[in-house]
């Protein structure tokens, strides 16, 4: 060895120790969560083309109340600010795409509010909320119409079906303009009624004055977005795959395979956003891999009894929330098998509500 | 003809291709040289060698204590300067320090070794060249070798899958000694005649099948299995499964279902040991990552502390932030360049700061990733949140005794949470309620 050179050694260099691994993939939360707002973007951009620029609006009021209500909670419960991961603009996205055509800027609020806090913080913030925050204050805009019409009485236009039955009797003119395609098939009907909305109409979105929610109303929109999150593996494509396969079958056999009908209920409601943006989300989904095979597979049979039996087209909305409750105890059945084993680990699902915050808080600040 | 395999995986970044191509070249051998008494998994050997002791290439230095040990032996000719305790990768060893005459005086080669070994000897042989395996985990060769009488052997499996970044040790072996590893592999069937011989590599390591092949010309019951080139393909157990489609039993060893494992260049040195009488003395280790100017296969004698194979490898030409004892998956991180070339070291990797992740860790969001890429099965963030709360027997009874250690869980994860550090720690409390009990 030469001596008149200096012997390169490690003690001259600043070196740091820890433990392994010691790459990791280039991805984080937060890039996931932007792949799922850019999703949004289609559906936004159809929903603002056919219902004008409430859709935007109303979006983006969501967005903001979400960011600042979630900000603001942390703050006050001092735990650390998570507004950066990107998962509260995603959840007002939702709730603005899911909002009826007409919805008041006030109920947007109130849904978000809801949405945010009652539904994702007080549980524990992301990742340990059991339900779905959008799909939560949907349903709470839906099940509590009162709420909403006390503060903003007769404004508000009813757009869902079971709404619209409820009060059918009262003022039936008014609802004309804000009858879904849905109602027109959901009420247990076995085939599509004459006067119905064209199936193209329906995959291209253009309801011609007709109800239903902002980001629902394009299917292709909704299928350009689903492709979008398969390709960039956001989401298994197994996932929307087997919600719409099970709704598609329950249906095809319940009207005598009346392809037409079928097609009616994939391209209606929030069957498509759904799909594409609820069943696969991630903290409220399955853990487990036959977990993720049951949900989407049980939330298309609820879906689907929903609309042929009870008068409800927002039987999406339910049918999540109701596979949402039940998904921690299937996890719990369907945990993996471990290499070598003969049975699986059965251990209780890993949901912390009955926590105390402050010993979380302690070891996430580790 | 490759093997797509089902098993759970990630599919880090290879990095093998500036060292890929290159031959093995012999490393020079430094003047003063560090062997600590244990280069092998179990109990460290004990020093039979006092300071101011001669010492020949292949001289008992450390003798192997218990059933689960190894020998440690001096590779080069010179005296002992120092028997003192040094901080090596996995914590305060015993190492005896020799200063290298530069002669590389060899001992005789083992009388019983040839070309008629009785294969009942052959453990024997093994066990005083202090041979272990190469691949990482160091378990002594002539433990494998001697599996309880109760055990039938029928398949042995050459782990050529080469599976961690950076790494192309195995791969340069398998190409520059198929022949050698090949007349290992004949050594151990004489012993325990098997059924089946497959040779697990990855479908990243052409060269090698090509050079394989050649050396199993007319030894029917060897097959090359080439798999999906996928992190950790070269983990025992999975290897196992993706050849035979045997599972181990948890707790259990591969001899329970039936099959001997080991690193390619293990059988190169049964061979060695074996046919010609020589002991373990050197290895193949690549010392490569964006810092190394020249990166490199070299023949290193073992002992040979990494300080003195930068410069052989031109120095560095990127500031190193992080030194890695093997790759960046699985391997430990050191500061004391004075730390030797080991029986288990496959590389050294170096990285910049700008390699060196350290993206802040957020909140699960229950992607299911860390389940989807676990080889062997867990639910990592289970596991991990359990152990965060406190829920040790909890994480038990999900399993993390179980985990092996790759790494796929922390390093798939988006929210960058610690995963196996916590099933690390997991398993540590596990162990130590086990005692207390």
């Amino acid at each position: 060895m030469t001596t008149d050179k200096k012997k390169t050694t490690l003690a001259d260099y600043d070196l740091v120790l820890d433990n392994s691994p010691h790459v990791f993939e280039k991805w984080s939360s937060q890039w996931i969560m932007l792949q799922v707002i850019i999703a949004m973007m289609f559906p936004l951009i159809a929903g603002t083309y056919f219902f004008g620029l409430q859709t935007l609006y109303l979006t983006v009021i969501a967005v903001i109340t979400c960011v600042i209500s979630e900000y603001i909670y942390e703050k006050v419960v001092r735990k650390r600010v998570t507004v950066t991961d990107l998962s509260a603009v995603v959840t007002g996205m939702l709730i603005g795409l899911s909002m009826p055509n007409g919805t008041q800027w006030f109920s947007v609020i109130l849904v978000s509010l809801f949405a945010i806090i009652i539904v994702k913080m007080i549980p524990g913030g992301i990742g340990k909320n059991r339900f779905n925050p959008a799909v939560g204050g949907r349903v709470m805009y839906l099940m509590a119409p009162w709420i909403v019409n006390t503060f903003v009485a007769g404004e508000d236009l009813i757009t869902t079906a079971s709404q619209a039955e409820a009060i059918t009797t009262a003022t039936p003119d008014d609802l004309v303009a804000a009858a879904t395609p849905l109602y027109y098939i959901a009420s247990g009907a076995a085939e599509v009624p004459d006067g119905a909305q064209t199936l193209m109409n329906m995959f291209l979105g253009n309801q011609g004055g007709w109800g239903g929610s902002l980001g629902e109303t394009s299917a292709l929109a909704l299928l350009i977005a689903m492709a979008f999150l398969i390709i960039r593996r956001i989401i298994n494509p197994k996932i929307p795959a087997l919600y719409i396969g099970t709704v598609a079958s329950i249906m095809l056999v319940y009207s005598g395979f009346d392809f037409e009908y079928m097609m009616y209920h994939l391209f209606s409601g929030a069957l498509l956003l759904a799909a594409t943006f609820m069943i696969t989300d991630y903290a409220s989904g399955g853990l487990t891999s036959v977990g993720r095979t049951l949900f989407p597979i049980g939330a298309g049979i609820l879906t689907a009894a929903f609309r042929i039996g009870y008068f409800s087209p927002e039987g999406v909305g339910f049918s999540i929330l109701i596979m949402n409750a039940i998904i921690p105890f299937i996890d719990k059945l369907v945990m993996p098998k471990i290499y070598g084993h003969k049975k699986r680990p059965m251990v209780d699902p890993d949901y912390n509500l009955t926590e105390p915050l402050k010993k979380r808080d302690v070891l996430t600040e580790k | 003809m490759r093997l797509k395999t089902k098993q759970q995986a990630t599919f880090p970044k290879h990095n093998k291709s500036r060292t890929h191509h290159k031959q093995i070249e012999k490393a020079q051998t430094p003047s003063i040289m560090v062997f600590p008494m244990s280069m092998h998994l179990g109990a460290p050997a004990k020093p039979v060698v006092a300071v101011g002791d001669q010492v020949k290439v292949g001289t008992l230095i450390g003798e192997a204590q218990g059933f689960i040990s190894a020998n440690v032996l001096s590779s080069v000719s010179g005296e002992v300067i120092s028997i003192e305790e040094r901080n090596m990768v996995n914590g305060v060893l015993t190492c005896v320090i020799i200063k290298n005459d530069g002669e590389f005086i060899e001992e005789p080669a083992f009388p019983e070794a040839g070309d008629n070994v009785d294969p009942v000897l052959v453990p024997e042989l093994i066990k005083r060249a202090g041979i272990t395996g190469m691949g990482g985990a160091q378990f002594p060769t002539n433990v494998k070798m001697a599996p309880p009488k109760d055990k039938t052997i029928d398949t042995i499996i050459l782990n050529g899958a080469e599976c961690e970044p950076y790494s192309t040790s195995d791969l340069r072996t398998m190409i520059e000694y198929a022949d050698e590893i090949i007349k290992g592999v004949r050594v151990i069937d004489e012993i325990f005649n098997v059924e089946k011989v497959y040779i697990g590599i990855e479908d990243n390591a052409k060269e090698a099948g090509e050079a394989l092949s050649k050396a199993i010309e007319g030894y029917d019951k060897v097959e090359i299995k080439v798999l999906e080139a996928k992190y950790p393909q070269g983990s025992e157990k999975q290897l196992i499964e993706n050849c035979t489609g045997r599972q181990v039993p948890a707790g259990g060893l591969p001899a329970d279902i039936g099959c001997i494992v080991s690193n390619v260049g293990t059988f190169q040195q049964i061979y060695r040991a074996v046919r010609l009488g020589k002991p373990m003395v050197e290895r193949v280790t690549t010392i490569s990552g964006t810092p190394i100017a020249d990166p490199k296969n070299l023949l290193v004698r073992l002992g040979t502390p990494i300080d003195d194979l930068i410069d052989q490898c031109g120095g560095f030409q990127e500031v190193p932030r992080k030194v890695i004892h093997g790759g960046p998956m699985m391997g430990k991180t050191i500061k004391d360049g004075a730390i030797p070339i080991s029986k288990g070291t496959t590389h050294i990797t170096f990285m910049t700061a700008d390699e060196v992740d350290a993206e802040e860790r957020i909140d699960c969001i229950r992607c299911s990733e860390c389940l989807n890429v676990c080889p062997v099965s867990l639910q990592p963030i289970l596991i991990s949140n359990a152990y965060e709360r406190g829920d040790i027997e909890k994480a038990e009874q999900l399993g993390a005794m179980d985990c092996i250690e790759c790494g796929n869980c922390s390093f798939i994860c988006p929210s960058k949470i610690p995963l196996l550090d916590n099933i690390i720690k997991a398993k540590t409390a596990i162990k130590q309620n086990a005692r207390a009990v």
